[in-house]
């Protein structure tokens, strides 16, 4: 494995609030990293400084060897709520980066299939339903098959039910195009069963972090992610942050 | 495993995504209902009219009206073209122009420091206030009552536009930072389809006044028009003439705002709203 991204904030603040204190991040290739903590802990704001959204900070971020200045095609970002536009249909949306007129892209209707979303290409948002407005979000965020995709509480907004079939979408997907997923969540089940590492968070630093050893597929009940979200729950506890 | 496979499970109709729109009480209103009070108003006036309660030499019976727009004939038919030519050609500059303006003091804070103050000056001036400037610059011809249109139109569709533009959600707006659009390609593709609603507002508020600065461009040195109508009538002692011309702004007002609605609701089919849902 190689690292793909590499982030160092040695500070960010908002006015005199210190939202991340000497922060340092390495993904290897391929894998699945989530962030977990509480809210105002910084995760959020680390996720927008690696998409290049924030750019007031005096870190250096660096996805492949290259040093990032700004928003970059190899970086796809799926945010909390879908952020569909409205005006667009379902493959307009999928295929928002190529513009309308090349919005009949066949790789958007392949990545329509792979989200299971291909009977409503030409709907319009409005009538999706939010789990199916959060696949559209996916399957445009994959478009441009960014090397690592960046997902600020995706699920956030669904029903349980719903969650659990988009995490194992997103697994899915993220396997079979060879995604890189740095995942920021408040869900500790989540990024048990999602990720290779969990990183704990707490006052813009990083606590501690849980490699998840167990092989996939992961059953969600098994002692292994048990015992990883219980050692995630006592950092937060420890840390005096839950 | 293949993903495709795997979400096969997930694959839904839109048809159930969303609750059907609750129908209202009485379900669709009929089309005919909006003809009910103009249709019983005119029936009564011309009860009265007939019936001797109200002087015919000064409230013309409906019917009386009706037949001085039949006695016009082809000069009638030559006003409403002229009146519908300047609003055209007026509403279009103004518009436009309320476009650009907005497009350019919405995304510049420095154009809105330089410029909104003006037009909000301006837009407090009303519309006869601009007659005298614009004959004596402009002269008696067709460029005077068109730039005063043209004047009305553009102040409601800079307005509401600046508004649009300034509402849209920041959300939308990142989104487009995420995808490295250019400030052309974010107001082409996210700020303007964001602001559609609140351009076609203004474009009917637009509509509307240019027909109302319509009138006041033609009361003044004009020889032909519907405004000319309503100062012919007066100046001859014709009250029917004056509400023959009274009820053909009515009419034309109206059905340049069916247009332009009939538009909207084309443009705007993807807005998840209660108007577009009530159909």
């Amino acid at each position: 494995m190689t690292a793909l991204l590499d982030v160092h904030v040695p500070s960010k603040r908002f006015g005199d609030r210190r939202v991340l204190d000497n922060f340092s991040l390495t993904l290897e290739a391929g894998e699945i990293v989530s962030l977990v903590g509480a809210s105002g802990c910084g995760k959020s704001t680390l996720l927008r400084i690696v998409a290049g959204l924030d750019r007031e900070h005096d870190g250096t971020v660096t996805l492949d060897g290259q040093p990032q200045h700004g928003v970059s095609r190899d970086i796809g970002v799926i945010f909390q709520e879908p952020r569909l536009l409205p005006w667009l249909t379902v493959a307009q949306n999928v295929g928002f980066d190529a513009d309308a007129a090349r919005a009949r892209d066949p790789h958007v209707f392949t990545l329509l299939e792979e989200v299971g979303l291909s009977q409503v290409a030409d709907a319009l948002p409005k009538a999706l339903s939010g789990g199916m407005a959060q696949r559209v979000a996916i399957a445009r965020g994959l478009f441009n098959r960014p090397p690592l995709l960046l997902l600020d509480e995706p699920f956030s907004a669904v029903d349980a039910f719903t969650r659990i079939r988009l995490q194992e979408l997103l697994l899915a997907i993220a396997r079979e195009h060879d995604t890189t997923l740095l995942l920021v969540t408040h869900d500790v089940d989540e990024a048990a069963w999602l990720s290779d590492r969990v990183i704990v968070m707490g006052g813009g630093r990083v606590l501690d972090e849980v490699t998840i050893t167990e092989q996939r597929p992961r059953n969600r009940r098994s002692p292994a992610l048990t015992e990883a979200r219980n050692r995630i729950l006592e950092i937060l506890e420890g840390a005096h942050v839950l | 495993m293949n993903t495709a496979a795997r979400t096969s499970s997930l694959q839904a109709t839109v048809s159930s995504a969303r609750p059907a729109v609750p129908a209202g009480r009485a379900g669709r209103p009929h089309p005919a209902l909006g003809w009910v009070l103009p249709v019983l108003t005119l029936l009564a006036f011309e009860a009265l009219v007939r019936s001797g309660v109200l002087a015919a030499h000064l409230f013309p019976a409906p019917s009386e009206i009706v037949r001085t727009l039949f006695d016009l004939g082809s000069g009638l038919a030559s006003h409403i073209g002229v009146s519908l030519a300047r609003v055209a050609g007026g509403f279009a500059i103004g518009a436009s122009l309320a476009v650009i303006a907005a497009v350019v003091v919405g995304l510049d804070r420095r154009a809105e420091a330089l410029l909104d103050p003006t037009f909000q000056a301006l837009r407090a001036v009303p519309s006869l206030a601009w007659v005298p400037l614009l004959l004596l610059w402009l002269g008696i011809d067709e460029t005077p009552k068109i730039t005063l249109i043209a004047i009305g139109a553009f102040f409601p569709v800079y307005l509401n536009l600046l508004s649009g533009l300034r509402n849209v959600d920041r959300k939308l707006v990142e989104l487009g930072e995420v995808y490295g659009l250019s400030r052309t390609a974010l107001v082409r593709r996210i700020l303007l389809p964001a602001s559609l609603p609140s351009l076609y507002t203004g474009l009917r508020v637009g509509l509307s006044l240019a027909w109302m600065f319509l009138v006041a461009a033609e009361l003044i040195a004009a020889t032909r028009g519907l405004g000319y109508l309503l100062t012919d009538g007066r100046e001859t002692s014709r009250p029917d003439i004056v509400l023959a011309a009274i009820l053909l702004l009515a009419v034309l007002g109206k059905v340049s705002d069916s247009v332009l609605k009939s538009l909207e609701k084309r443009a705007l089919v993807w807005r998840d709203a209660l108007e577009t849902r009530l159909g």
